[in-house]
Formats: structure tokens, C-alpha cells, sequence
């Protein structure tokens, strides 16, 4: 059974692109791209990790890694914050996000980066 | 008492020891006004300007006629004076040596929340010690030095306008006696709100134009990478490879660009980078821009000798910024089948990251100039390279804020050297507080016993 990631991001072009690259990895993609449906689908489908961009609608990014921190059932899955927000180390620091990828990214970066989240 | 508003004549009207000026365009600078009060008996001289609006001006009369008529005892002068600055919007205070107030304005008394009748005449840090804490390091520094300054900002709301948080600059002016010693300062406060409002707007703007510049640039990243891939098969075209090759490398150019671009507007109001600093590890660092670079240009050699762990105080995105800069510019500025050599060290109490490459070098004349903004090499040494020519000033100025060094040694068609110094992280001895007070404890015990 393929590994479950959840991929929080708005913008179609990133959502194609890092799904094509994660499913050809062999994982199982479910993509969310409002702030204020994250918690409901965390405590869905339980995910094992978590991509989450900065700017979504509703509720920030950081503001659900936050909630999702706070939270006991969902405070052990990682959070990968993935942002173009130039202050995103800082912020996903503040947050309690287990790490950060700044945009733009290369593929071997995210892939390792998930890798190094999954099995550490 | 009546004045009259001429707006063509510079010379407005003198009476005694008051003089008003105008300038010619009454509706730019309204008006100039010196002061030199009090010589007749013989007290301390000095001299006020302040410029006013010409809502002011056109108020003065009745302000004056006004208070004329309630304080008829007072010398007219004095009340103009009164009325003058009261109708400005700047704020003014004026101290002696001795840190006493002489005089305050209606708008300084709103903007560091303090009244009149508190203050003038008494010494600041007796009659307002929270205010005296706000402005005496800067009066000091004027009254030692005798050079203006104007290092304090200020914010808040004035009372009677809740909900609208305003800023405003201080200038601390000194004022000279005959002998050129210091003996008052004026602090001259005026609001820069709508500038502070104007920057808050260029940095959102700055925000988020960056944030959409980078995001179509991730998605063809993604794609390039995912592409890149497919062509390590055997089988795979030499030209696909080939082109992929070409758009890699170009991307890299883009964001670099646009990284520069973002980085420039990210300067706070006096040209530095603004920085988030914390504990990292500059070798870890290093290390993982050397692997991304290993990455996108497979081809080149990049050669790198760090230590295990070498930790500094430093913002990990400007650092970051600056290393990827340096690594980018050895590998633009020289041959593909040269090798790049990226190393960590440490001194005693500094981290050195050198950068070296066989490339193109420069030219001694240009050798000063690179740290620049806005310096591209010229000639034949940059037929081909791309750039806005903000990589190394951004860099320097962000070791700088770090309280390190950048410099360059550089030998044309032999190569450069990149050399970037910070400071090591100071780390405090551990306390071990109770163990010292048990052993002086024991000490005493045993005297006594003795």
C-alpha cells in the first residue's frame, strides 16, 4: 500500500506538478486547497505527512501547523511547510513545522526531504 | 493686534527681537521664523527656524489677537511665538545642559503624552522619567558631540485620535552660545506616518510580487526536474538532453535574478538587509548549497572540505543567499571543465568560507568596484553572463549586518577567491553557581571550626 501524503496548496500549477512527481515516486496524493478544510481531512484520512504552502485561503498556513501542533491526535504527523515566503524558515520555525522547502525547489531536494520526514 | 500676510516679500515683518520670514512661494514654505529672545537681559541666545503650513499662517491673527486680549500682561512677542508654534504640526522642546525643559509645543506635548505645565522648568528626569529614558541618550550624544542627530522613532496615538497608530521622527539640533559649546538642543519631532504607511505598502507589494514570481517558477522547476529524469535513460535523445541542460541552467539565471530583485527591496530604511538571526550550523549550511548545486549542474565539479559542525549567529535564508551567489558566480565565471573549491574553516573566533575558482578573474582596476550596486563587468570579461549586477553588494551588505567581512583576491585569466569571515558563536560558560556557594559555604564552616 502506497504511503498517504497530503498536499495543501492553491496554486494548480504546483499542484500538478508535485503530484506528478509524488505519485511517479509511488505515493498516494490527496491535494487540499482551502486553509479551513485541512483539519477535517487530517482526521480523515490521517496522512503521514503533510505539504503545506503558507498563503492558502481562509486559514494560513501556518496557522493550521499550529492547530494541527496543538492537537494530540494529529501532533505526530510531520508538517513540511513549502513556501515561497521569503520568511518562511522563521515562520515555520514559530509554527512548530518539522521543516521547511523554500520555493522554487528541486525534485531530489522534496523527494529528500520527505524521505529524510518518513523514515527518521 | 493685526498682522498682515504678504505672500510676495521674503521679509514678513520685524518687531524688536522678533523677526518673520517668508519664502517667495507661500504655498510651498510658508514661512521661517528666528528668534532671538532675551538678549536684552543678557540670557543665553539662540536661534529657532521652523517652517509652517499655511493653514497656520492664515489662523496666526486670530490666535494671536485671542490670546492677547486673555494674557494682556504677557509681551506680544512672546505670545506670537506661542501662537506659532502651537499651530505647527511638528513638535518642539527645547532643553538646557541641566536637562531642563525651557519651552514645548501643543503637538510635542501630544506626541510624548506629557503637558506643558509638568514639564517646562523642570529637570526631564524629575518631571517625566519615562520620557527622560526616550530622549537622553540622544540629548547626551548631541551635547557631547555637538552634531545633530535624528535616530528616534516614535509611535503611537495622540490623544483625542484613538485607532490611528502614527509615527514621527525626532531630530535633536544643537544650539550654540558665542564660545561654539552646545548649551541647548532642540528636539524637533515631525510625523512620518504617511512615509511609514508608504513602506508598509512597498514591502507587501515586494511580498507578494515575490511570491508570485516564484510560483510559476516552481511548477517548470518541478516539470524540468521530472523531465531530467526521463532523459537518464539510455536510450534518451543527446539534443533532449541537451536542451534540458540549457533551460536548467537559465532557470537557475531566472531566480537568481529574481532573488537579487526581492533581496535589493528588502533593505530597511537605512540600506541594510533585514535580518532574522539564530543558531545555525554554517558547515550543514554549506554543505547542503553545494549538494543543490551538484544537482542542477551535474556536469561541473564543485569541490568542498567542510568540518563536522561550525556554528555562528546568522539569518540561514541571506547566509544561504550568499554562499549560493558566490558558489553561482565561480561556476558563471569560469570554464566547465575547471573545478570550483568551496571550503569551511575557523580562526579563533571567526568562521571563514572560502570560495575559489580557475576562472576568468578580475581585473584589478574592477577588483574594488564589485561589492558595488549595480557593478557589471565590462568587456570581453562578460561577453554571455546575465545578472542585475545586486549579487555582491546584496552579499556584502548582508556579512556586514552579520558583523563579518567579505573581500576578493583575484588574478585575471588565473581566478578568485571569495573569502567571507563571521563571527563564531559566542557560547557562555555553563553556571555552575551552587557548586561555588557550597564550596564557600564549607570554606566558612571550616574558618569557623578553626
Amino acid at each position: 500500500m502506497s504511503t498517504p501524503l497530503l498536499l495543501v496548496e492553491d496554486d494548480a500549477g504546483i499542484i500538478g506538478a508535485m503530484k506528478l512527481i509524488l505519485t511517479t515516486e509511488g505515493y498516494d496524493v490527496v491535494v487540499v486547497s482551502d486553509g479551513a478544510l485541512v483539519l477535517d481531512e487530517v482526521a480523515r484520512r490521517r496522512p503521514a505527512l503533510i505539504l503545506l504552502d503558507l498563503w492558502i485561503p481562509n486559514i494560513s498556513g501556518d496557522r493550521v501547523c499550529s492547530l494541527l501542533k496543538a492537537n494530540k491526535k494529529t501532533a505526530s504527523i510531520p508538517v513540511l511547510i513549502v513556501s515561497a515566503n521569503h520568511a518562511a524558515p522563521r515562520i515555520a520555525k514559530e509554527c512548530g513545522a518539522d521543516a521547511f522547502l523554500s520555493k522554487p525547489f528541486e525534485m531530489a531536494t522534496l523527494l529528500k526531504k520527505i524521505r529524510a520526514l518518513l523514515y527518521t | 493686534m493685526h498682522i498682515t500676510v504678504h505672500k510676495t516679500v521674503c521679509l514678513l515683518a520685524v518687531f524688536g527681537n522678533v523677526c518673520v520670514v517668508t519664502s517667495q512661494n507661500i504655498h510651498e514654505c510658508c514661512g521661517v521664523l528666528m528668534v532671538s529672545p532675551r538678549t536684552r537681559t543678557k540670557q543665553p541666545t539662540w536661534l529657532l527656524w521652523f517652517c509652517m503650513t499655511q493653514k497656520a499662517l492664515s489662523n496666526l491673527p486670530h490666535r494671536v489677537q485671542s490670546s492677547s486680549t486673555q494674557q494682556s500682561e504677557m509681551p506680544w512677542q512672546v505670545l506670537m511665538l506661542e501662537a506659532l508654534l502651537d499651530c505647527s504640526r511638528d513638535g518642539y522642546m527645547l532643553f538646557d545642559r541641566t536637562g531642563t525643559c525651557l519651552a514645548l509645543n501643543t503637538t510635542a506635548a501630544q506626541i510624548y503624552h506629557t503637558h506643558e505645565s509638568l514639564l517646562v522648568g523642570a529637570t526631564l528626569r524629575d518631571a517625566d522619567p519615562r520620557l527622560a529614558q526616550t530622549l537622553s541618550p540622544c540629548m547626551a550624544e548631541v551635547f557631547e558631540t555637538g552634531r545633530e542627530t535624528h535616530k528616534l522613532e516614535l509611535g503611537g496615538e495622540l490623544p483625542g485620535h484613538p485607532g490611528r497608530f502614527r509615527h514621527w521622527l525626532s531630530r535633536f539640533v544643537p544650539l550654540s552660545r558665542e564660545n561654539n559649546e552646545t548649551s541647548h538642543v532642540l528636539v524637533m519631532s515631525t510625523e512620518v506616518s504617511s512615509e511609514h504607511e508608504r513602506e508598509l505598502e512597498r514591502r507587501t507589494f515586494v511580498e507578494v510580487a515575490g511570491h508570485e514570481l516564484r510560483t510559476p517558477v516552481t511548477t517548470l522547476r518541478a516539470y524540468l526536474g521530472m523531465l531530467r529524469q526521463e532523459l537518464k535513460h539510455p536510450r534518451a535523445s543527446g539534443v533532449a538532453v541537451e536542451c534540458v541542460h540549457k533551460m536548467d541552467t537559465t532557470l537557475v539565471e531566472l531566480t537568481t535574478l529574481m532573488a537579487e530583485l526581492l533581496d535589493s527591496s528588502r533593505m530597511d530604511a537605512n540600506g541594510r538587509p533585514r535580518v532574522h538571526r539564530r543558531r545555525i550550523d554554517l558547515a550543514h549550511h554549506v554543505r547542503n548549497i553545494v549538494e543543490q548545486t551538484r544537482t542542477v549542474l551535474p556536469t561541473r565539479r564543485v569541490l568542498l572540505r567542510t568540518p563536522h559542525a561550525l556554528f555562528v549567529r546568522g539569518d540561514p535564508y541571506r547566509l544561504a543567499h550568499v554562499f549560493d551567489n558566490l558558489l553561482s558566480n565561480a561556476l558563471k565565471y569560469s570554464e566547465p571543465d575547471t573545478a570550483v573549491y568551496v571550503s569551511v574553516s575557523k580562526t579563533k573566533e571567526q568562521a571563514v568560507v572560502r570560495v575559489r575558482d580557475s576562472g576568468i578573474g578580475i581585473s584589478k582596476a574592477n577588483v574594488d568596484k564589485i561589492f558595488g550596486k549595480f557593478y557589471r563587468i565590462h568587456g570581453h570579461e562578460r561577453v554571455g553572463m546575465t545578472g542585475l549586477g545586486l549579487g555582491l553588494f546584496i552579499a556584502k551588505q548582508v556579512i556586514e549586518t552579520h558583523g563579518g567581512t567579505i573581500e576578493v583576491e583575484s588574478v585575471p585569466l588565473e581566478g578568485s577567491t571569495f573569502t567571507v569571515r563571521l563571527p563564531l558563536e559566542k557560547i557562555a560558560p555553563r553556571k555552575r553557581g551552587g557548586t561555588i556557594q557550597r564550596t564557600v559555604s564549607a570554606r566558612e564552616r571550616l574558618r569557623r571550626k578553626s
